[in-house]
């Protein structure tokens, strides 16, 4: 499998999410340490503007544009993931851990049976597989947790806890 | 229009504790822990049992762990739901939502639904994937964090909460899933009739599906988190502090430009 990173960026009136430059730069550390590519999917209508803002991070962007994306739906960004999916196999997908991304993640791992973790406050890879540490209980416990598949894997980040695009320094928790 | 309602609950420990970590670095100690249902699907068991009084229906309570858990299913059925199963799983933790949303989707599948709730996330685990998942597992359209639910039609049209302040409204097909925000209604109090009635009503226990997982989990170890200091320090004149406020403050998306 590759070590390609896929994100799907998220935007809402005209600009895109902050929390997406932080999954580009996390996507970038992962794709520096794996060898593999980092393709940033962005799904919309008339949202050329943005994909430019994108690929001036340095990374593929693989813009999608349809009337049904116009706003963002679950089963509409399942479908354009879906498509994307067809040509390139990623070994992660990311997303932000926002009302948006934990709304397609677990929808997306659902339909498709892949391997689900969210609200990453820090993910690595170790070898073939992914480790990923979580905040649980309230903040009180940090768990590391670790997944290994020969599928995609699904993971949301949490929004805060990478440096944005612009900085390559990945906090480590 | 009656409505067969499935709403997912989950008990977890008081997360108003402090915890330990088990000696095995893997779980916390279990051994001195009390349970409550988890805050966001007080939420989703009242918005199960208001749509029910409102178009009429049945309300099934499902969960999904060792016997302690029937008492959230107590609670539920105390509160109005008709029927509560539980699915007989001996694993306390339960650190992989995966698992656990496949198990329930599978019961899901078995029981009648027109509508399936679930609170937005766990105070646990938090991984607010639960409702989602199952959704894509049963092939459900589902919607996340939602504070308003209306139904005309066989269509739900429900309000979402986005960040930043903003709320999208869907128009969704039944049958759908949707997780409900905390704070969408106000959860009701159990009458003592009620509670003293749901005691007495059975609860049904079923064996876990078999699931077969696309991946391998483990839980590798648990620590306290370590505390940093992220405090950024504002400085300058009054006026300057106040503009460098207002410009975080619409950075982070608390208030609206």
């Amino acid at each position: 499998m590759s070590g390609d990173i896929l994100i799907v960026a998220e935007h809402l009136e005209g600009r895109l999410a902050p929390s997406t430059f932080e999954v580009v730069s996390l996507g970038r550390a992962l794709a520096a340490a794996s060898g593999g590519v980092v393709r940033v999917a962005l799904f919309g209508q008339g949202v050329r503007a943005l994909a430019e803002a994108l690929a001036k991070l340095g990374v593929e962007v693989l813009l999608v544009e349809d009337e049904a994306l116009a706003e963002y739906t679950g089963d509409g960004y399942v479908l354009a993931v879906r498509g994307l999916l067809e040509s390139a196999k990623p070994r992660l997908l990311l997303a932000a851990h926002t009302a948006q991304g934990y709304d397609l993640a677990p929808g997306l791992a659902g339909a498709l049976d892949l391997p689900l973790v969210t609200n990453a406050v820090g993910v690595r890879l170790d070898g073939s597989r992914l480790v990923v540490t979580r905040r649980l209980l309230n903040e009180k416990v940090q768990a590391e947790i670790e997944i290994a598949s020969d599928r995609m894997i699904v993971g949301t980040v949490r929004p805060g806890s990478v440096k944005a695009a612009g900085s390559d320094a990945v906090r480590e928790d | 229009m009656a409505l067969n309602i499935v709403v997912c609950l989950k008990q977890i420990p008081n997360p108003d504790l402090q915890f330990q970590i088990a000696p095995d670095g893997k779980d916390i100690r279990r051994d001195a822990l009390n349970y409550k249902i988890n805050g966001a699907d007080e939420y989703a068991l009242e918005e199960a049992v208001r749509l029910k009084e409102k178009y009429g229906g049945r309300v099934v309570a499902l969960s999904l762990g060792p016997k302690r858990v029937d008492q959230v299913l107590r609670e539920a059925l105390a509160k109005g739901a008709d029927e509560a199963v539980r699915i007989a799983h001996e694993d306390s933790g339960t650190y992989d939502v995966g698992t656990v949303a496949r198990l329930l989707a599978a019961t899901v599948r078995t029981l009648p639904h027109d509508l399936v709730l679930t609170g937005v996330q766990s105070d646990d685990q938090g991984s607010s994937a639960t409702g989602g998942l199952i959704a894509g597992l049963v092939g459900l359209p589902h919607a996340s964090v939602v504070t308003r639910v209306d139904v005309k039609d066989r269509i739900l049209e429900v309000a979402t909460e986005l960040e930043g302040g903003l709320q999208r409204v869907y128009a969704i097909p039944l049958p759908a899933l949707l997780t409900i925000q905390f704070g969408a209604n106000t959860p009701r109090y159990a009458p003592l009739p009620a509670i003293m009635r749901a005691a007495r009503q059975p609860i049904r226990e079923i064996a876990p599906a078999s699931v077969s997982l696309p991946y391998a989990f483990g839980v590798r170890g648990l620590s306290p988190p370590i505390a940093k200091g992220h405090a950024e320090i504002v400085t300058g004149s009054v006026e300057d502090q106040a503009k460098k406020f207002a410009q975080l403050l619409r950075e982070k998306g608390f208030v609206r430009r």
